[in-house]
């Protein structure tokens, strides 16, 4: 499992995830990704298009991170995942809590409203 | 005609990394469909996870029984474990129409089994908990 932080405009920054969000992956990456995400304040999107798999404990982890940053007033953006992730997502009901869009542009803008 | 792979799990997540080798191998040969894979992973993750997590709460070494079994209608998980009993079938959703702050972390594992499959059952027999799921193939075009 990979992690890789890229500054956006406007101070923001994105968080690109590759590989499976299982528990072996999930526990790789869990501790860096909510330093990044979680850690801060401020929103933050996470782009998940090379993210092949994920299972609960993927899901438990991206909702932990959006608790921390609705708690202070902040949001995540989930950028592109793949059909089968995104089917996921939406029966967790991720999708009630962060949006999912599917270009950059896009998540750009839905983090500045 | 059935065709099927039996896997012997010790009490440990580190197990769960060669069922998933087990599960790729089984996938390959019968040429599932990625969705299906996925299905099968998924499954096997949370529910193996549930198990070795919580069937034996007294701790040391225990074994737990995996069998994937798959022809042309349906793929078939059978989970075997001697630990305490538990029907996850009668385990509650989780409410999802709750703002993030209220959203329970627990309970999306077997959320996410019961929506990906298409039939979950459970038997406790003697000191055993036997759990079947089975889910229905997509047709493949003739």
């Amino acid at each position: 499992m990979e992690l890789t932080v890229e500054n956006l405009e406007g101070g923001f920054q994105c968080i690109a995830l590759a590989g499976r969000l299982d528990l072996k992956g999930t526990q790789e990456v869990d501790l860096k990704f909510s330093a990044f995400a979680g850690g801060g304040k401020k929103s933050v999107v996470v782009d998940m298009s090379k993210v092949e798999f994920v299972a609960s404990i993927g899901i438990r982890m991206l909702l932990s991170n959006i608790k921390t940053l609705t708690a202070s007033g902040a949001k995540m953006v989930i950028l592109s995942p793949q059909k089968m992730v995104e089917d996921i997502l939406k029966l967790s009901g991720l999708d009630t809590v962060a949006e999912i869009v599917h270009d950059r542009a896009a998540a750009i803008e839905a983090l500045k409203q | 005609m059935s065709e099927y792979t039996q896997i012997l799990l010790k009490n440990d997540l580190a197990e769960i990394d060669r069922l998933n080798q087990e599960v790729a191998e089984f996938g390959a040969q019968h040429n599932l469909t990625v969705e299906e894979e996925y299905a099968l992973y998924l499954c096997l993750e949370e529910l193996v996870t549930n198990v070795i997590n919580y069937a034996w709460p007294e701790g040391g070494e225990h074994e737990l029984n995996v069998i994937v079994a798959v022809n042309p209608e349906e793929f078939r998980i059978e989970i075997e474990d001697n630990g305490i009993p538990f029907d996850p079938t009668q385990y509650p959703e989780p409410d999802l129409s709750k703002p993030p702050h209220e959203r329970q972390i627990g309970g999306m594992g077997l959320h996410l089994v019961r929506k990906t499959i298409d039939h979950m059952s459970y038997q406790r027999d003697g000191d055993i908990n036997r759990l079947l799921v089975r889910k229905k193939r997509a047709k493949v075009p003739a």
